[in-house]
């Protein structure tokens, strides 16, 4: 009887030991899989969900190659104004402002067929064959075309880019508009950094809040620096989020050679959807 | 009443094994877990480095065509020694022979027709231009080369030449990859005609035409002292500090010295610096790992093995710029590293380094042909047995407007007495 006695206390010891040594365990192998993990870009963007921060677009980690650009912001766009017509047109710092004397309909569903065609137009709009539509950036009372370059398109109200304003009973008013002139290659090709490897160091930057949404990831050419009118311009990953308290697209940039975050001034974008 | 009595047993050895288990794995998993993120953080680390085969690749390429005719290729918008490397990446089972060959018949193998010539500023060891090539040329004999001749040909077979000894070698692979070599030189590139000819027993090329070549301009950055003294420096406790006039040194206990000079000029003296082989292939590749581990990603990138001197084991490192040298930037290059006395080891470089390119808006430069520098430099007093090579480079200068801002302007590089001097000041300062 005592050994039966015996038997039971030290079961008792060793299951109390069991349940303690697997609570440790549950926390080691937790602490495991978080730090292994940190050095890949997938896995952190999938640790961003703790920070209740969603991620959208599917990103690729692969690197990829960009150049340095170099363009002129000259007076194209002033020289060329006679040749548009229908338009009262002001400029000033190398940026167009038009609007229109007589408003233009937009009234059939997509905006983005009628302007698609009015850009062929140089009595509508010069240099209009330069630029694309802009998804990430239009919304529903300003639709954004930017400028095409050889290697993606330009980013910047100031930097080849064209807003149009379209009022809520859907009337085209006007339009503004800036252009890079005479964009081309200054070095070669250059490896840049991946689009994940772009978010998560501006997540690691501290510089994407809780409670955000990443709506888009995508390498544009802006500018670096000016000297003169002449502009150099880099492969950057601009990076669009909305965060919780309002619905104004936020947009960051990251230089896409170096991964430093790019001066964030103006960088507020906003929007009225 | 059997099966009662067995019961408390029973859960008594799961209860210890369970234990046992779970006791193991805690104290495994620490231990898994220390060594996975260590793999993590040199992968990282790695990303940012330039591979030794960047470092260490041809800088010139030379396209001749089928009647003869030869071209310097260079290419704006891609490297193009980078993409032909690139395309050679997967040349297998090299199969090595050496090519009778002796000074008269070393320039016909050179200008084989129907070909494209990958040229070295300096010989190198085969195993460190396998880095370049392909990983299975590691196995070859470890000759050293100026030039590589890929034959657009079936035969599969390319040259490597010695400009020392006039050798040539026969290293035949599975596939030569013509097409795709041949896609990255038609694809936007400007072609300068030229003639390879044999000049006091060396191979040299002739610019038999005048050409243009564009300016460049650059902004450029002057690291800070702190950057090199923490890099060079940290695992010291006992720094001292000097100021002079002209530089700042810095000294440490293991007897290592850092100087810094009011111009931007850094020199680096470690007396004690653990072995260093003076066999070129090691003394390449540990220069390599000083160069990559002491300079910035960035300025990496511009940065292309120039000259080895075996005697004074000693390697210079250019920066480039589309494929060309540039000069003057300081005596020496933009690194220079030596063994002194086999013991120690001294490092020359600059704090200044390109940074970002910008326009200049100037209009190409007109280069005279060699025929005529050589002339213009006889006249002017200097004895042509004394050149013993020509560059075409890139003049480093500063500008009057800004402190940051720099000019690269083409123009002839003479070798003289052992010296490289940019042919116009030749010009106006003579013979010495």
């Amino acid at each position: 009887m005592d050994f039966k006695k015996i038997q039971i206390i030290f079961l008792i010891i060793f299951v109390m030991i069991d349940v303690f040594l697997f609570s440790l365990f549950r926390e080691n192998s937790h602490l495991q899989t978080e730090n292994s993990n940190q050095g890949s870009d997938t896995e952190i963007i999938k640790q961003m969900q703790n920070d209740q921060i969603t991620v959208a677009p599917k990103l690729s980690t692969s690197g990829q190659t960009g150049y340095y650009l170099s363009a002129v912001n000259d007076d194209t766009l002033n020289n060329d104004v006679n040749k548009l017509s229908n338009q009262k047109v002001t400029y000033a710092n190398h940026i167009l402002r038009s609007t229109f004397k007589r408003p233009i309909g937009l009234y059939s569903g997509d905006y983005r067929d009628i302007l698609d065609k009015l850009m062929k137009k140089s009595s509508f709009i010069s240099h209009g064959t330069e630029y694309e539509y802009n998804s990430d950036l239009s919304t529903k009372n300003s639709v954004v075309y930017s400028q095409k370059t050889s290697d993606g398109l330009l980013y910047g109200t100031k930097h080849g880019q064209v807003t149009f304003n379209i009022s809520n009973d859907h009337l085209l008013e006007g339009y503004t508009q800036s252009y890079m002139n005479d964009v081309s290659i200054l070095r070669e090709k250059t490896d840049i950094i991946s689009p994940a490897k772009a978010l998560v160091w501006l997540y690691q930057y501290n510089e994407i809040p809780d409670n955000s949404k990443i709506k888009w990831v995508r390498l544009y050419y802006t500018q670096l620096l000016s000297i003169k009118n002449n502009i150099v311009l880099i492969p950057t990953w601009v990076i669009g989020y909305t965060t919780s308290d309002s619905s104004s697209v936020v947009v960051k940039r990251i230089n896409a050679f170096n991964g430093a975050i790019l001066d964030s001034s103006s960088a507020t974008q906003s929007t009225t959807n | 009443m059997k099966i009662k009595y067995f019961i408390l047993p029973a859960l008594l050895t799961i209860a210890v094994v369970v234990s046992f288990a779970l006791s193991a794995s805690i104290l495994i998993n620490p231990a898994h877990y220390d060594r996975s993120s260590q793999k993590v953080s040199t992968q990282s680390s790695q990303i940012d480095a330039k591979p030794m085969s960047t470092i260490y690749s041809p800088t010139q390429v030379i396209r001749t065509k089928d009647s003869g005719k030869q071209y310097v290729l260079t290419n704006q918008s891609v490297n193009l020694t980078t993409e032909i490397g690139q395309q050679m990446n997967n040349y297998k089972d090299p199969k090595f022979t050496e090519v009778k060959s002796n000074e008269k018949n070393y320039l016909k193998y050179l200008n084989t027709d129907d070909s494209v010539m990958l040229n070295y500023p300096d010989a190198l060891n085969l195993k460190i231009v396998s880095q370049y090539i392909s990983k299975s040329f590691k196995s070859l004999p470890n000759v050293s080369i100026n030039r590589i001749v890929i034959p657009f040909d079936d035969s599969n077979d390319i040259y490597l030449f010695s400009d020392h000894n006039y050798k040539v070698y026969k290293i035949h692979v599975s596939d030569t990859n013509v097409k795709g070599i041949q896609k990255v030189i038609e694809d936007n590139v400007r072609a300068i005609p030229v003639k390879m000819k044999m000049i006091n027993h060396t191979p040299f090329i002739d610019f038999y035409k005048s050409f243009t070549m564009p300016q460049y301009g650059y902004l450029i950055n002057r690291t800070s002292q702190n950057y090199y003294v923490t890099r060079l420096l940290s695992d010291s406790q006992d720094i001292s500090v000097k100021r002079h006039r002209s530089s700042t040194v810095y000294n440490d206990e293991n007897s290592r010295q850092l100087s810094f000079s009011n111009d931007g000029e850094v020199n680096y003296y470690d007396s004690h610096p653990g072995n260093i082989s003076t066999n070129m292939t090691q003394f390449l590749k540990a220069s390599y790992q000083n160069i990559s581990q002491l300079l910035v990603s960035d300025t990496l990138a511009n940065i292309r093995f120039f000259n080895y001197d075996s005697k004074n084991s000693k390697v210079v490192y250019r920066n480039y710029v589309e494929g060309f040298p540039i000069f003057d930037q300081t005596n020496y290059g933009a690194i220079e590293m030596r063994l002194v006395d086999n013991t120690s080891l001294k490092y020359n470089f600059s704090l200044n380094t390109l940074q970002i390119p910008v326009p200049t808006g100037r209009k190409d430069t007109k280069l005279i042909t060699t025929d005529d520098l050589l002339n213009s430099l006889r006249n002017h007093g200097y004895n042509a047995n004394k050149i013993t090579d020509i560059e075409l480079a890139y003049q480093w200068s500063n500008t009057k407007s800004s402190d940051i801002l720099i000019t690269l302007q083409p123009t002839w590089f003479v070798k003289y007495n052992g010296k490289y001097m940019n042919y116009t000041q030749m010009l106006s300062r003579g013979p010495q």
